[in-house]
């Protein structure tokens, strides 16, 4: 597939994953701010939708084309405290300016001018590690690409179904608390 | 809620909004609790319990359809989709490393952040068709938080690339271990945040 061809699908499903996000109403610094203040049944839904359909999808495509599967994002860095690190980065980042990726780039397309200049203000954090802390960091990096079943020893689908099936339970258990008190 | 959202500027104004969108769905199923016939709750006067009035010409089955339940199940569907047909899926912070120039492997950074600037017109079109935009320019109380956020989001996405909100929506479901230990750090990081800012007030 040529890169052309492969970016205008790109553009398409980013479209699409747009309009969804806008229309769901999904960011994930909002979401942690509810759950802060007690309100975090509606965040905790949507990511138990999320998670069920994802790691489903995900799984079963390793069987339909061998190539895909479970593949890990990212890389374990210093046995996981650069990932910690980077996390709590993150995670008062967006708190700070009320919006995770994708609530930024739903808040811009949204006409909410003051996330250009968050995402414009990634510019310098992104260079201050990339070109700075990073060459100091590379050589004391730890770095694995673990999947939790490697990890555990278990296989993948007892893995997924485990907490798919969690998760299913913790959405009813929502859902069921929610219906007896209205 | 009113109080905080006046309080912390876009950010809250933006979650009490959302909130909202949760809420629709839940007066009609309200409604039938409460013994409403079903002609009342969709065609009837009926208001919710938060008081927004239920549209009158809505049917229970296509106001479920779209709402926000299912709108995350269909972009949960799109990833899936997108990651059977063309092998890719939707990622976060590293799709930016474009604006500084790293464009990855294959020009895989570059890919990402074009899917972004997808998002952004899907988030538009969304935003457009449903009358929810509005242009809101920045206020100056909101900029240095604003400058602030970014810095450190844009050192968290780098940090350790290929985490943070990806580990929600894409990590986690991988099972990758590594957007595991960023979420938990997520969650320290914003409590941290949220602490020493909502928490005093």
């Amino acid at each position: 597939m040529s890169f052309q061809l492969l970016v205008t699908l790109g553009i398409l499903f980013g479209i699409g994953f747009g309009f969804f996000v806008q229309r769901a109403g999904l960011c994930f610094a909002h979401g942690l701010g509810e759950i802060f203040i007690g309100r975090g049944k509606r965040i905790i839904r949507l990511f138990l939708v999320i998670f069920v359909i994802t790691s489903i999808g995900f799984l079963l495509s390793g069987y339909f084309f061998p190539s895909l599967g479970l593949k890990p994002i990212g890389q374990v860095r210093g046995f996981g405290f650069y990932n910690l690190l980077s996390g709590m980065l993150f995670g008062g980042g967006i708190a700070l300016c009320g919006g995770c990726i994708l609530g930024t780039l739903r808040q811009i397309g949204e006409g909410n001018l003051t996330f250009l200049i968050v995402m414009v203000c990634f510019i310098p954090g992104m260079a201050l590690v990339v070109f700075g802390l990073n060459p100091l960091l590379e050589g004391g990096y730890n770095v694995q690409k673990l999947l939790l079943p490697g990890m555990l020893g278990v296989a993948a689908p007892y893995v997924t179904a485990t907490l798919a099936a969690g998760a299913v339970i913790w959405f009813l258990a929502i859902r069921s608390r929610k219906r007896r008190s209205v | 809620m009113k109080e905080l959202s006046q309080a912390d500027g876009p950010s809250l104004e933006v979650l009490e909004r959302d909130q909202e969108k949760d809420t629709q769905p839940r007066a009609v199923v309200q409604d039938r609790l409460v013994g409403a016939s079903t002609h009342e709750a969709t065609h009837g006067a009926a208001r919710g319990s938060h008081g927004q009035s239920v549209e009158k010409t809505v049917r229970p089955n296509k106001r479920r359809l779209t709402s926000p339940l299912f709108m995350v199940g269909y972009f949960a569907v799109l990833n899936v989709i997108m990651y059977f047909t063309i092998s890719k899926f939707w990622i976060g912070g590293s799709s930016f490393l474009p604006m500084i120039g790293m464009l990855g492997d294959g020009n895989k950074f570059l890919f990402a952040f074009l899917v972004n600037i997808g998002v952004i017109v899907g988030a538009f079109l969304g935003a457009y068709t449903s009358g929810e935009f509005r242009l809101r320019y920045p206020r100056k109380r909101d900029l240095a938080k604003a400058m602030i956020g970014g810095t450190l989001i844009g050192m968290g996405v780098t940090v350790a690339p290929g985490t943070c909100t990806t580990a929600f929506v894409t990590g986690m479901p991988m099972l990758s271990v590594s957007s595991f230990l960023s979420a938990a750090g997520i969650f320290i990081g914003a409590y941290i945040v949220y602490s020493h800012t909502l928490g005093r007030r």
